[in-house]
């Protein structure tokens, strides 16, 4: 009698492959003497072996065939290779002089006085540089706000999932949102 | 272990297991193609990273991955080309033989057709255990790794995924019960 | 003749960069500061917002005319630096995100950063922490997965003021993807 209360969970033991030895031959005993039992284990073995009847499916090749030419089969990216061409003729030297020398002049003027912050500074921007960033700061604040807001909002939502006392889930529910001063 | 020499067999071991599993979640055998596809592409391209004792569980759980977007992105598509509401009663067995590919209407017996409508009701996470377990034999160890779950999670909500199916064959499908397999 | 080209370029990005350098070194030092450089966006990554704007371009934007949202310069008042990296991410992607996400929280937990907000369901994950300073916010740092969709990293050094950043939401600013980093269309243009 034992054993019919507790078949359901028997049921699942067994198909779970989480019985003792011991402990499946008790069950089938009791499944072969119960016919109640033995009737509701049957439409669960139905399932199961339906579930388990289904054909296997075999990859084609013509994917395998994508899968080797996508891998194995691929050529290296061919890499780009800055080209020496420029240094076989004068003209290339002077050029690429001329962009050292113009580099090395601009690292001087702007990086050698260093200690003159307020001069470093003093970089002027575009109206339009400075609206763009205006945009920008605006649109990542705002980004920032909502997903704070989100979350918390979500991290109430799972709060109130669980099980918990009353008073917990009124003080839950009235939580001040942290962007308007709670925390 | 040396790249090339052992991806190919790497690619013979799992192949079927990922196509299979992609075929079965998605219904569609370009889909499933595709996805087996992106798989080992990806496997090839991050081979250093990946742990070589553990290959079925990634590959497996790539897969689960992008099929998982693939349905998202049919699903968009779907939603904007169907507005009308079809008889709900009638949507599962529906819906899931229209998105099934032309192939797979013909592949299964009509018993097999109802169970793959059935699945379909599932809650998302079950459905892909199930599909794990059943369909592609995986151990609950292995489902436990490529979801990143307790490996009592994974055999709780196995059970309960073959009690909700047991329950709507039973109350939705009553000649299945009856059908002897 | 290519080479002449790349040389110069080169030379100017190493100039432009020591140049910034120049301007802002302070701003790594500063407490609030989080490194979001190690953060590779995956090169097919969709819908891609990167945003860097130190304190020189901080203080232009506070003062750049304003239409309609003066509170913005409020709220801007005291912050030193954003910095924003956004993009799309499929499943896949996400695996690949999320260790990185997890160091920098490890890295948050040691310099006693103090967690606001922390959400996380199976592969999603939300993480909002302020860092403080003697009592002040000095930094804030978000972080956002959700496969399928977004990853988010957002750093702002200075002080935040998170009514006024409510307030801001409140102005129903639009927060899809910023389309117009490049420069402002004709139409765009303000009075």
């Amino acid at each position: 009698m034992m054993m019919c209360n507790e078949i359901q969970v028997l049921i699942e033991k067994f198909l779970n492959h989480d019985m003792s030895r011991q402990e499946r031959q008790d069950f089938r005993k009791h499944i072969r003497n119960c016919p109640d039992c033995r009737t509701e284990f049957e439409k669960w073995q139905k399932v199961e072996k339906t579930l388990s009847g289904f054909p296997k499916q075999k990859c084609p090749n013509r994917v395998l065939e994508n899968i080797y030419s996508n891998t194995i089969g691929s050529k290296p990216k061919s890499v780009r290779r800055i080209r020496f061409r420029g240094f076989t003729n004068h003209a290339g030297w002077k050029w690429a002089g001329a962009a050292v020398a113009f580099g090395l002049i601009l690292l001087f003027t702007i990086i050698h006085p260093m200690g003159d912050r307020n001069k470093i500074e003093e970089i002027s921007y575009s109206q339009e540089e400075a609206l763009r960033a205006r945009e920008q700061a605006k649109w990542s604040l705002a980004y920032v706000a909502q997903v704070i807001h989100k979350s918390e909002k979500t991290a109430i939502d799972n709060a109130l999932l669980i099980e918990l006392p009353q008073t917990v889930r009124k003080a839950v529910k009235n939580t001040v949102p942290i962007l308007k001063g709670g925390s | 272990m040396m790249k090339k020499a052992s991806f190919p067999k790497i690619v013979q071991q799992h192949k079927d297991r990922v196509f299979g599993y992609s075929y079965y979640f998605l219904h569609n055998r370009e889909d499933a193609e595709d996805v087996t596809q992106d798989v080992f592409v990806r496997l090839w391209q991050h081979w250093d990273e990946i742990d070589k004792n553990k290959i079925k569980a990634w590959v497996m759980q790539v897969a689960h991955h992008r099929c998982i977007d693939f349905t998202r992105k049919r699903k968009r598509i779907h939603e904007d080309s169907y507005k009308t509401v079809s008889n709900p009663k009638s949507s599962i067995l529906q819906d899931s033989l229209e998105m099934r590919g032309p192939d797979m209407q013909f592949e299964f017996s009509e018993t097999q057709h109802l169970l793959l409508s059935a699945l379909e009701g599932l809650p998302g996470r079950t459905r892909s255990m199930m599909l794990m377990h059943y369909f592609q034999d995986l151990k609950f160890e292995t489902i436990a790794d490529i979801l990143d779950v307790n490996i009592n999670t994974v055999k709780v909500t196995v059970h309960r995924g073959r009690k909700m199916l047991k329950e709507v064959i039973e109350s939705k499908y009553p000649e299945m019960a009856e059908v002897s397999i | 003749m290519a080479l002449n080209k790349h040389l110069f370029i080169s030379i100017s990005i190493l100039v432009f960069c020591a140049v910034l350098k120049a301007q802002d070194p302070d701003i790594r030092k500063m407490p609030g500061f989080v490194n979001l450089e190690e953060i590779q966006i995956p090169g097919n990554a969709g819908e891609v917002t990167e945003i860097s704007l130190g304190p020189p371009l901080l203080r232009i934007a506070r003062t750049a005319h304003a239409n309609g949202d003066e509170h913005l310069s409020e709220s801007l008042e005291g912050i030193f630096s954003i910095q924003v990296k956004s993009f799309d991410v499929d499943s896949f992607q996400a695996i690949q995100v999320r260790p990185i996400m997890d160091k920098i929280e490890k890295q948050l937990a040691k310099e006693k950063w103090e967690r606001l907000v922390r959400v996380k369901k199976a592969h999603e994950m939300t993480n909002v922490s302020i860092k403080y300073d003697k009592g002040k916010a000095v930094g804030m740092l978000i972080m956002s997965l959700n496969p399928g969709n977004e990853a988010s990293f957002v750093n702002i050094v200075g002080n935040i003021d998170l009514a006024q950043l409510g307030e801001l939401s409140d102005f129903g600013v639009d927060t899809s993807p910023l389309d117009s980093l490049e420069g402002l269309s004709d139409k765009d243009e303000r009075e």
